[in-house]
């Protein structure tokens, strides 16, 4: 009996001691006007994104309404099927997002869960958005061809075209190449939750 | 929230760095993480309902901020192989002792520091909400856990700190 009671009392005490030693150590200091300006920044990025988002089919549709008289059956097709295909992907990422954007406080166990889905959706979106740009390109030459084959062009509109279709080119290879890294790097993260996960 | 913000931080600002301290051993990035848990507790104040105390509510962001913060490192050195020699000599040891005393300390402290970076994230988590005097019952909220699970892994992380206590 007496044992134990020792026993216990010298847990304590090293529990006692442990907890004075890490209470002790050096810390720093939380920079607060640092603080507030990352607090500013964060929230300008979320809300542009937020913007980028809504607005990136509007030259579509702009497209559509104004010059829908103009365009030849062909790019018609092309731009229907661009807005069909673009709407329900718009509206699926933002579905993806729904995590972030309505997070509440949880415990620690939850937060993990929510967040390892959250990043999983992140694989998702930079899977979509990598896809998405290459398919971009695809359908601005499809066009192209579409107008060069049935536009019946001036050698003016022509080069007006082959100029649209470089910067065009190069944004789509980097916006490709800046998904990819984005998707690597979720897989990279995912794999370091679930193995914190494991090790729980 | 009756507290201001500001006060909460003159409070618990070494709470706060603490945790960072216990995911990181790099100087800057202990520091960066203080600050996006930082920048997390003050958004999650703003939620805050009083259903806890504020110590434990801010405990719960501010490791599920450095969770996020670990995982999202992967991209970036692993910061525990930093594993830092000098810890600095401003915080710890402030009473006048001996330089021996001193140097002991320092390096215990150092030692802890390192076996609780060791641990994996739930068993360090406990171990540190329980070395920040935290009830059972408080750390089994933070956590999502059982009180019963707490008890087990903390058990666990203590054996754990003693075995690398031992060892050095």
């Amino acid at each position: 009996m007496h044992n134990k009671v020792d026993k216990e009392s010298e847990e304590n005490n090293e529990t006692s001691d442990l907890s004075t030693m890490w209470q002790a150590q050096p810390v720093n200091e939380i920079d607060m006007s640092a603080m507030k300006k990352n607090l500013s920044s964060e929230r300008k990025k979320q809300r542009l994104f937020i913007i980028i988002d809504s607005i990136a089919l509007f030259p579509a549709l702009f497209m559509l309404y104004y010059f829908w008289g103009e365009l030849t059956t062909a790019a018609k097709i092309i731009h229907v099927v661009m807005v069909v295909t673009a709407v329900p992907l718009l509206i699926y990422q933002l579905w993806l997002r729904r995590i972030a954007a309505f997070y509440r406080d949880s415990d620690t166990a939850d937060h993990l869960q929510k967040f390892t889905k959250q990043v999983k959706n992140n694989i998702r979106i930079a899977f979509i958005t990598k896809h998405s740009a290459w398919m971009a390109l695809a359908i601005l030459l499809a066009f192209i061809a579409e107008r060069l084959l049935f536009g019946e062009l001036s050698p003016e509109k022509i080069t007006r075209l082959y100029v649209i279709l470089g910067p065009t080119s190069i944004v789509m290879s980097v916006w490709y190449v800046w998904a990819n890294r984005r998707q690597k790097r979720f897989e990279k993260q995912f794999a370091t939750l679930e193995k914190m996960a494991r090790d729980a | 929230m009756e507290q201001g913000f500001e006060d909460v931080f003159a409070q618990y600002g070494a709470l706060l760095s603490r945790v960072a301290n216990s995911y990181e051993a790099n100087d800057a990035l202990q520091q960066e993480l203080l600050q996006d848990i930082a920048i997390a507790v003050w958004q999650g104040l703003a939620r805050f309902k009083g259903d806890s105390s504020v110590k434990t509510y801010i405990l719960k962001i501010a490791h599920n901020r450095a969770v996020t913060h670990v995982a999202s490192q992967v991209k970036r050195i692993d910061t525990h192989q930093y594993d830092q020699d000098d810890i600095g000599s401003d915080g710890y040891v402030s009473h006048a002792r001996s330089p021996e005393v001193e140097t002991s300390q320092h390096q215990s402290l150092t030692r802890l520091l390192k076996a609780v970076r060791a641990l994996p994230v739930q068993s360090r988590q406990v171990l540190t909400l329980s070395l920040e005097g935290l009830s059972y019952d408080e750390i089994a909220e933070v956590c999502g856990l059982t009180k019963n699970h707490v008890g087990v892994v903390l058990k666990r992380a203590k054996q754990s700190i003693q075995q690398e206590e031992s060892r050095a």
